[in-house]
């Protein structure tokens, strides 16, 4: 009878008693990561098409961390001073896949890796990656270009009055359905798909969770 | 036993303590794409008229030796905001039917987004006679459809009466905690009215839908 062995022959892995399955722990695929940013007040009146979140892997990324699949992005907005029509049909933001694209201006991003301290990431700035979020007004994103379709919504159309909060999940777990892949060079924004009315200043706090690993070769 | 790579260089290791075998999961089965699109001010609707659409282009009968491939619904996510104060009407809701027969048309039409940029384009595209439509202001045309009887899933909005009021809901299919709800050839799912929406109801509805498509096996019924 087979038994399935670790590299040295010391562990064997067990059959659980009852069920008769084999026992498996699931290891996170590649290296983690994370991070968290805040906008400072955002002026009011952005223009459609702006971004005001982004994040690049570094066009030379390789090996080990050639893609960055993303698998969760949680975003909380707060609306700081009412809009002119607080309630207003249209309103959102999205997300959105780009290449080519060289963003700037905002805020510069720390990424945490989930193991350890060492900053290994092909998204942070310091190993030519980039991510950054909007301070007052929208980010600089210079050349290349944005995929026809929006990847997630984030509808704000009830939230115009002061105080106004909503909490918004992006998901898309692998053991839910599949993460975004992000090859090199390739960018992720969060941007305004129609402009905002000039009476609302508001805020926006992103929280991403990706992992970097190769491509997965034989994956179906 | 020893479980290896493809040429022999890595071997699966095993977790001291609980002598469970080690695995990452990467992704579920198959390609994998979103979609996602808003309504535009949406007024009062008719008994069983749709909003949304998405079918699955990919022909009755695949290439020789090929079955042709089946659609995977994972999760959808809705998002309902009214704009106008109105008198709710007891039972009124928006559900999820799957259908074929025809085309929808009208509304908006969407662009479906690979997971993977470099992976092949969706089934859901025009040029297979399939796509994603959402309203605009009024119901889509869905002539020649024939829904199933039941719904699948369902979205109160009787009590969301207020301008400004807000849902949001989730109906989720992963195959890791359930099954993926399966669209063959041609195929489609619909958000429908079942009963009409009062007269003086505006709203909004966005939509985001989580899929994958899978080249089905021959000799299976998968």
């Amino acid at each position: 009878m087979a038994k399935i062995d670790n590299p040295t022959n010391t562990v064997q892995a067990e059959v659980e008693p009852g069920l008769l399955a084999l026992r498996a722990v699931i290891l996170a695929r590649g290296y983690g990561y994370s991070a968290s940013m805040i906008t400072g007040t955002m002026a009011a009146a952005l223009a459609a098409n702006a971004s005001v979140f982004s994040m690049r892997l570094d066009p030379a990324a390789s090996g080990g961390h050639a893609k960055a699949y993303v698998e969760r992005i949680r975003l909380k907005f707060t609306t700081l001073v009412a809009f002119t029509t607080p309630v207003t049909a249209g309103r959102r933001l999205e997300l959105y896949r780009g290449s080519g694209i060289t963003p700037s201006g905002g805020a510069a991003g720390v990424v945490m890796p989930k193991k350890g301290a060492t900053d290994t990431s092909e998204i942070s700035i310091a190993n030519g990656g980039d991510i950054r979020i909007a301070t007052t007004g929208a980010l600089t994103m210079t050349g290349g270009s944005f995929e026809a379709g929006p990847i997630r919504g984030m509808s704000l159309s009830h939230v115009g009055a002061a105080g106004g909060f909503y909490d918004c999940l992006w998901e898309f777990h692998a053991t839910k359905n599949q993460p975004i892949q992000m090859d090199a060079g390739q960018v992720l924004a969060v941007r305004s798909p129609v402009a905002f009315d000039a009476g609302g200043t508001w805020q926006l706090q992103v929280d991403v969770d990706w992992h970097e690993a190769t491509e997965a070769t034989y994956a179906g | 036993m020893k479980i290896q790579n493809r040429d022999g260089t890595r071997t699966m290791d095993v977790e001291p303590g609980l002598a469970a075998a080690r695995y990452a999961m990467e992704k579920q089965a198959g390609y994998g794409y979103c979609v996602s699109g808003i309504t535009g001010t949406v007024g009062a609707m008719a008994a069983n008229v749709s909003v949304f659409a998405l079918r699955n282009g990919e022909a009755m009968q695949g290439k020789s030796g090929e079955a042709a491939g089946v659609l995977v619904i994972d999760r959808m996510r809705l998002k309902f905001t009214g704009l106008s104060t109105s008198t709710g009407l007891v039972g009124e809701r928006l559900a999820l039917y799957r259908g074929g027969g025809a085309l929808q048309s009208g509304g908006t039409a969407l662009v479906p987004s690979p997971k993977r940029a470099n992976t092949r384009a969706s089934a859901v595209r025009a040029t297979l006679g399939a796509t994603a439509n959402i309203s605009t202001t009024a119901a889509l045309t869905v002539t020649g459809i024939v829904f199933e009887a039941a719904h699948i899933r369902a979205m109160m909005i009787q009590h969301n009466v207020l301008a400004g009021g807000f849902d949001e809901v989730i109906w989720e299919f992963s195959d890791y905690e359930n099954a993926g709800l399966v669209l063959l050839p041609q195929q489609l799912v619909a958000i429908r009215a079942p009963v009409g929406t009062n007269a003086n109801r505006f709203w909004q509805l966005q939509v985001d839908v989580d899929y994958r498509e899978i080249n089905r096996l021959p000799n299976s019924n998968f």
